[in-house]
Parts: C-alpha cells; sequence; structure tokens
C-alpha cells in the first residue's frame, strides 16, 4: 500500500463532514448584508440574569457590538457606545457581545459603569454574525432587518441616528 | 526506487516517520519540508476550512474581492497555527535534543516533518467541530499526542546524523 492512503480516510471524512455542513447550514454561510433579517440567538448575560433573544427585542433598534477585552479598538470604542446608549435611552437595545473573557469584561464594565448590556458568545453568533475582526458592529431595525454592518462603531452610532430619524 | 511525491510524503511522516524524517534530513533535499508543510496547510485550508472558505467566497461574490480579504486570512491563520506553533517546538527541541550534530536548517526540515501528522488531526477536529463542541484543551492534546513519536523519532535522526547508524 502506497503511504498516501493512508490520508484518504481522514480527507474523505472531512469533506464528507464539510459537505454535509454545508448542506444543512446554507444560511449560517450567508454574508450578512444590510437588507437581510438578523439571524436570531439567545445568548446569556454575564451578569448571570436571562439570556437575550434578539426576536424578543423586536419592535426596538438593536446594536449588537462584537468586542474583545484584547481588543485595543474596542475599548476605545466603548465609552462611545456608552454614551450614545444613554442618550438613547429606551428607543435603543445595545448588546455589547464579549468573545473573549467573561470575567474580565464583567469587570471592566463593572468599573467603567458602562451601559451596554453584557453578553457572551455562544461559540455559534460571532460565526453567523461573520465576525472576522473586532470591533464587529451590527445595527437591525425594528423589524429585524439589518441596517449596517460595520467595523467602525462611530458608523454604527450614525445609523441607528438615521433610524431613530425617520419618521 | 522513485523518489515519492507530496502525498506519499505526508503518509510517510504518519505510518513510518523514521524513513520520512532521514530523507527530510538529507542534505539534497534540504527546503523541500518546509514546501510540503505549505502544501499541507493548504491542502487543510481546502479540506477542513471549507466551510469558512465557501463563506468567504460567497462574500467575495456579494460584497466585492475585498471584502473576502479578512476573513479568508483569518481562516488561514487558523490553518496555519497548528503547523507553526508545532514547527518551532519540535525545531527547538531537535536543535537542543541533537547535541553536537546540531544544524539548524536541518532541525527546521525534521520539525516540518513532524508537523505533518498532527496537521491530519487538526484537520479532523476542525471539520467535527461543526457538529461536536471540542474544548480547545483536547484538539492540542490530540495535536500534541501526534506530534510525540514522530518527534522523538526527529531528535534520534539529528542525533546520528553523519555517523554511524
Amino acid at each position: 500500500m502506497k503511504p498516501r492512503w493512508v490520508l484518504a480516510p481522514v480527507i474523505a471524512l472531512c469533506v464528507a463532514l464539510n459537505a454535509g455542513w454545508i448542506a444543512t447550514h446554507l444560511d449560517w454561510l450567508r454574508p450578512l448584508v444590510p437588507g437581510r433579517p438578523a439571524p436570531d440567538f439567545a445568548l446569556p448575560r454575564v451578569d448571570g440574569g436571562p439570556p437575550v433573544a434578539l426576536r424578543d427585542l423586536r419592535g426596538e433598534v438593536v446594536v449588537v457590538e462584537f468586542w474583545a477585552t484584547w481588543c485595543r479598538p474596542c475599548l476605545e470604542a466603548l465609552p462611545h457606545l456608552d454614551q450614545a446608549t444613554r442618550r438613547w435611552g429606551a428607543r435603543v437595545a445595545v448588546l455589547a457581545v464579549n468573545v473573549d473573557d467573561r470575567e474580565r469584561a464583567k469587570a471592566l464594565f463593572a468599573d467603567a459603569g458602562y451601559a451596554p448590556t453584557l453578553l457572551a458568545d455562544d461559540g455559534d453568533t460571532a460565526d453567523r454574525y461573520g465576525v472576522h475582526t473586532l470591533p464587529h458592529t451590527v445595527v437591525v431595525d425594528a423589524s429585524g432587518v439589518v441596517r449596517a454592518v460595520t467595523s467602525r462603531p462611530a458608523d454604527a452610532i450614525a445609523a441607528v441616528d438615521r433610524l431613530l430619524a425617520r419618521p | 526506487m522513485t523518489e515519492p511525491g507530496f502525498f506519499d510524503r505526508w503518509g510517510e511522516a504518519v505510518i513510518a516517520p523514521r524513513r520520512g524524517l532521514a530523507r527530510a534530513d538529507a542534505a539534497a533535499l534540504g527546503g523541500r519540508p518546509g514546501i510540503d508543510l505549505a502544501l499541507a496547510v493548504l491542502v487543510a485550508l481546502a479540506v477542513a476550512h471549507t466551510r469558512a472558505v465557501v463563506g468567504a467566497g460567497w462574500i467575495a461574490l456579494e460584497l466585492g474581492p475585498r471584502a473576502a480579504v479578512a476573513p479568508l486570512v483569518a481562516t488561514l491563520t487558523v490553518a496555519a497555527t497548528v503547523p507553526l506553533v508545532v514547527v518551532a517546538v519540535a525545531a527547538t527541541i531537535i536543535w537542543l535534543g541533537a547535541g553536537p550534530r546540531r544544524e539548524l536548517g536541518r532541525d527546521a526540515d525534521l520539525a516540518c516533518v513532524v508537523a505533518l501528522p498532527p496537521i491530519l488531526v487538526a484537520m479532523l477536529t476542525t471539520a467535527l467541530a461543526g457538529f461536536v463542541r471540542l474544548p480547545s484543551g483536547v484538539a492540542w492534546a490530540a495535536v500534541a499526542a501526534a506530534s510525540a513519536w514522530p518527534l522523538a523519532a526527529a531528535v534520534a535522526v539529528a542525533r546520528r546524523r553523519g555517523g554511524a547508524a
């Protein structure tokens, strides 16, 4: 037997597993672009409260900010997002989804007294939202449709302001 | 005897690492194990990270090629992490273990062969990750286990280098 054949079962299994996954998860691969429905999620609060489900926020504008404690641009953006959250009040739900270290994130939010709701990623939601760089911010309108996808939280804040300014 | 091709050399690193390592240690073939390693990473990218590659392709179609760069780079980084970590650790151990017969270039070539079996394991754990949530510790333990025997063999090959077997 040629040595190459020892690779065949592994490669065949990988191909089969990936083909099966792709066939059953096409929605997960579809790029998240403005105009598409936002994928639903239910993520745990870092402070231990009840999970937050996107579908329960229908009727509100929602900002989903993916961030990590090691990400400097994320940390620089948080105060601006905090200010905007306070300015928007109950009209907008701002969800800060931490993707790395929930304990450090919790301490950071407690120290700074940030207003956004701190959630922990479940390992799938960041994938479904196409998070490849951080920060990654998605603005969802009151009907659950994506209105902005950006790596610049300032753009997300502007997008929310535009949505709120609509009659 | 004809020289084995890339897939045979990869398979040999898995089932007969001593033979593969001895071949890689031959000075006339210096550098080829590095090319084999790069090819194996590309195979892993295509076969095990297919979802991410398809996702990036879809992004390129809908949003343009520039938008696909970040996801592709992120995927390539993930695919290359295991081999690069294994090569760095293995090259250090082989270099230290080779004693007076150490030669950094050839030790690095041996380390590239040591990294081939773990790539196969990483491909499997990556492909399974869509169905089973494996803790990263388990995946790294599997990689370490797959590296152990080839690494021991590589140190032995390096220690015998240039002397009587």
